[in-house]
């Protein structure tokens, strides 16, 4: 075989070599991390994956599960190291997603938003609640509300009446204990710290104190330790006083404090909405959900949130198959597979559910949402920075637990937000 | 002597000289590259304002230890770790101590107390933690269980959710996962013990005391100052039985400077002042041991 021969053997094989590779090219594969849900909601993600993935075979999804906790802990340390994945299921706020965008560290939407028509198809909370430094990061899912579910059979049978002030809520916690039922406020203080319990103080707060006020607040130009507000923390300290809380809160986990609402041990629970899905797996009684009773002298307000949102990440190899996976998320076609299937309410508009198949507590909360015509309020962890958040959720424990007064909790907060102010933390929402 | 024989010489010390450096070598590398490379990184950190995210370091000289000063979450955090290191370290090293001269005279079920005692301290930490969250539990957990079922209601209370109660129930859980340690340790250090000293004492009429107080313990004196100085630095390093059981909480009941650093540090984004609080940690750590140590050389000589 002389050395021409050699030469065409190797030509053709090269030929075939290319030709072969291009044949058996790997599909696109784009790594999702995503954060733990119920077992419904992991049934619909794996459908709706597999529906994406049959819609377009030169994608693959690859799924990573993390708690928020695990995600707080590793997403930034693990983009940075160029190790991250090309989309995160986080939350919002500058705790979470602020945090990664403003270090440079997650891709622009401005651009998707446009292209993809989303500030028309997403509730205008998606962007607002995911522009950080002016820029928009995130596409809202978890569209939320605060209140507290109630259980209408035993309602019913012990003759109560669903609150409509908060004097009758505080009288409510006296009877379920004469009654021999567990307070309406537990869980997840084991797991979280003071979170629950600072929940239920925004309620109080959004409806002691003007919304343009506590904006301010959240924005540093109005302090925490400012009399309207302390007050706010008073009325928290009332419903401890009026038994409102279990004493035993600090130790009880999320699951054991909710497991006493599935098993009617307390006729009540403090929740919020993205709690919805887990409760409808779990509760035979029909229950309702409603916001916190007006309190005198200020206007029933709404707390309303984004919870957890997708980002892409900005060095991501496939910003193209990304954003199209992204838009496949927010869908009409994925929408009634996350309602129906997955118990959740995402952040999508314009879309008629009068023919999914949900339990009445979705309606009431649909119809309650699409009726509302008050003032809402602001979840603040999402939107304070994460110091803030550490020591209000260490000083609301202390505050129930007798340890703090309302000015203290109050000053120590304050101390945060200044400091989050001086290093350029903050969200500013008022200008 | 002859050149030819002193070159031998020489290249054979040479030879011997390799041979120790090379098993020497690696670990010197691994130490640097995590040990050494890790502390100086962490003393660079602390002299600036970084939120770990952003590419710039900003350089703000001691700033983040002036603040040390006026944190109260610090001193809070440095109150428990003082608590902690002296109950913690007292009291494991006092068990051990008075479980190993009970067994020491081969008791009957010798081997199986000695295995009994141990096998806490081969649990992880993590796992020692997620035992007493079971058992601390105020709902399903055996010792409020059993409080309930011997009429002692009244003391059945969230043991990690009472901020009163939390801290010494966590010292409890740690102090019942290393007892074990200074138990076998102590042990293995009365083998040592001179019995002859021992006879001659009982022939002299000393007492059980006497003889622990003026024998056992100074034979014991090395292995109690290796014990307890370890003891003293876990104390002051103590992390992981309580991020597992109550992350600092309930509200910063719990939180000592370990957890507080990584809160502030990873939680928080202020790796700047997280690394301030690492250094401190470490410096508390090595001042604790050396001062121990210095203390007792002294006194047992």
């Amino acid at each position: 075989m002389n050395h021409k021969t050699v030469l065409r053997l190797l030509a053709i094989v090269l030929v075939f070599a290319l030709f072969g590779t291009a044949l058996a090219q790997d599909p696109v594969e784009i790594l999702y991390w995503d954060q733990v849900s119920s077992d419904d909601a992991q049934a619909v993600i794996d459908t709706i994956v597999a529906n994406f993935e049959e819609a377009h075979p030169n994608i693959k999804i690859t799924r990573e599960v993390y708690t928020l906790e695990q995600l707080t802990d590793i997403a930034r340390t693990s983009i940075e190291a160029g190790e991250g994945p090309d989309i995160l299921y986080y939350d919002s706020g500058p705790a979470y997603g602020g945090i990664l965008g403003n270090a440079g560290l997650l891709l622009s939407l401005e651009e998707a938003y446009a292209t993809y028509n989303w500030d028309e198809r997403l509730v205008s909370v998606s962007r607002d609640w995911t522009t950080y430094g002016g820029t928009v990061y995130g596409v809202g899912h978890e569209f939320e509300a605060q209140g507290f579910y109630w259980n209408k059979r035993i309602f019913a049978d012990e003759g109560l009446e669903v609150p409509s002030t908060f004097e009758e809520m505080v009288a409510l916690c006296g009877t379920f204990r004469e009654l021999g039922y567990d307070p309406p406020m537990a869980a997840g203080w084991a797991d979280w710290g003071g979170f629950p319990i600072s929940h239920n103080w925004y309620n109080v707060l959004a409806n002691s104190v003007p919304s343009d006020k506590v904006a301010a607040a959240i924005s540093g130009e109005y302090p925490f330790n400012s009399p309207d507000i302390v007050a706010s923390l008073d009325l928290v300290v009332e419903l401890v006083e009026a038994g409102c809380y279990d004493e035993q809160g600090s130790a009880i986990s999320f699951l054991d404090g909710n497991a006493k609402f599935y098993t009617g041990q307390a006729p009540m629970m403090l929740m919020s909405t993205w709690a919805m899905q887990f409760f409808t797996e779990e509760i035979t009684d029909e229950f309702g959900f409603m916001i916190l009773p007006p309190i005198e002298g200020g206007e029933q307000t709404m707390i309303q949130l984004m919870g957890a949102v997708w980002y892409i990440i900005g060095d991501t190899e496939h910003p193209e198959e990304t954003l199209t996976f992204l838009n496949y998320l927010v869908s009409e076609e994925a929408h009634r597979l996350w309602v129906e299937g997955a118990k959740l309410l995402p952040g999508v508009t314009g879309v008629d559910f009068s023919d999914y198949d949900v339990r009445p507590v979705y309606r009431d909360f649909l119809n309650l949402v699409s009726g509302w015509d008050g003032p809402v309020g602001y979840h603040l962890d999402v939107l304070t920075p994460a110091n803030f958040n550490t020591t209000l959720f260490e000083s609301t424990v202390e505050l129930a637990a007798g340890r703090l007064t309302s000015q203290e909790v109050a000053d120590r907060i304050t101390v945060e937000m200044e400091r989050a102010v001086e290093d350029g933390r903050h969200a500013d929402i008022t200008g | 002597m002859t050149d030819s024989i002193r070159q031998v010489f020489a290249n054979r010390k040479l030879r011997d000289y390799a041979t120790g450096y090379a098993f020497v070598i690696p670990a010197l590398v691994m130490y640097v590259i995590f040990v050494v490379y890790p502390f100086f990184y962490t003393i660079y950190l602390s002299l600036t304002k970084w939120d770990g995210a952003k590419p710039v370091k900003e350089f703000v000289g001691f700033l983040n230890y002036e603040r040390l000063f006026a944190d109260p979450r610090l001193w809070s955090a440095l109150s428990h770790n003082l608590i902690w290191i002296v109950l913690g370290t007292v009291t494991p090293v006092a068990i051990g101590l008075f479980l190993g001269v009970l067994l020491w005279r081969g008791l009957r079920g010798m081997v199986f107390f000695r295995t009994v005692y141990f096998l806490p301290v081969v649990l992880a930490p993590v796992a020692v933690g997620i035992i007493w969250k079971w058992m601390y539990n105020p709902q399903f957990g055996p010792i409020n269980s059993t409080l309930r079922a011997v009429g002692l209601d009244v003391l059945a209370k969230g043991w990690l959710g009472d901020p009163y109660v939390a801290l010494p129930a966590l010292i409890f859980a740690g102090v019942w996962g290393y007892f074990g340690f200074c138990f076998v340790v102590i042990m293995a250090g009365l083998q040592n013990i001179d019995m002859e000293q021992i006879d001659a004492a009982l022939v002299d009429g000393a007492n059980g005391p006497q003889r622990l107080w003026y024998i056992i313990i100074p034979g014991l004196r090395h292995v109690l100052t290796m014990i307890t100085a370890f003891t003293l630095i876990l104390g002051v390093n103590v992390f992981d039985i309580i991020w597992i059981t109550t992350r600092g909480g309930p509200g910063r009941a719990t939180h000592v400077i370990a957890t507080y650093t990584y809160n502030t540090a990873f939680r928080e984004s202020y790796v700047g002042y997280g690394s301030a609080l690492a250094i401190v940690m470490g410096t508390v750590s090595l001042v604790v041991s050396f001062i121990f140590i210095s203390i007792r050389e002294r006194g047992g000589d």
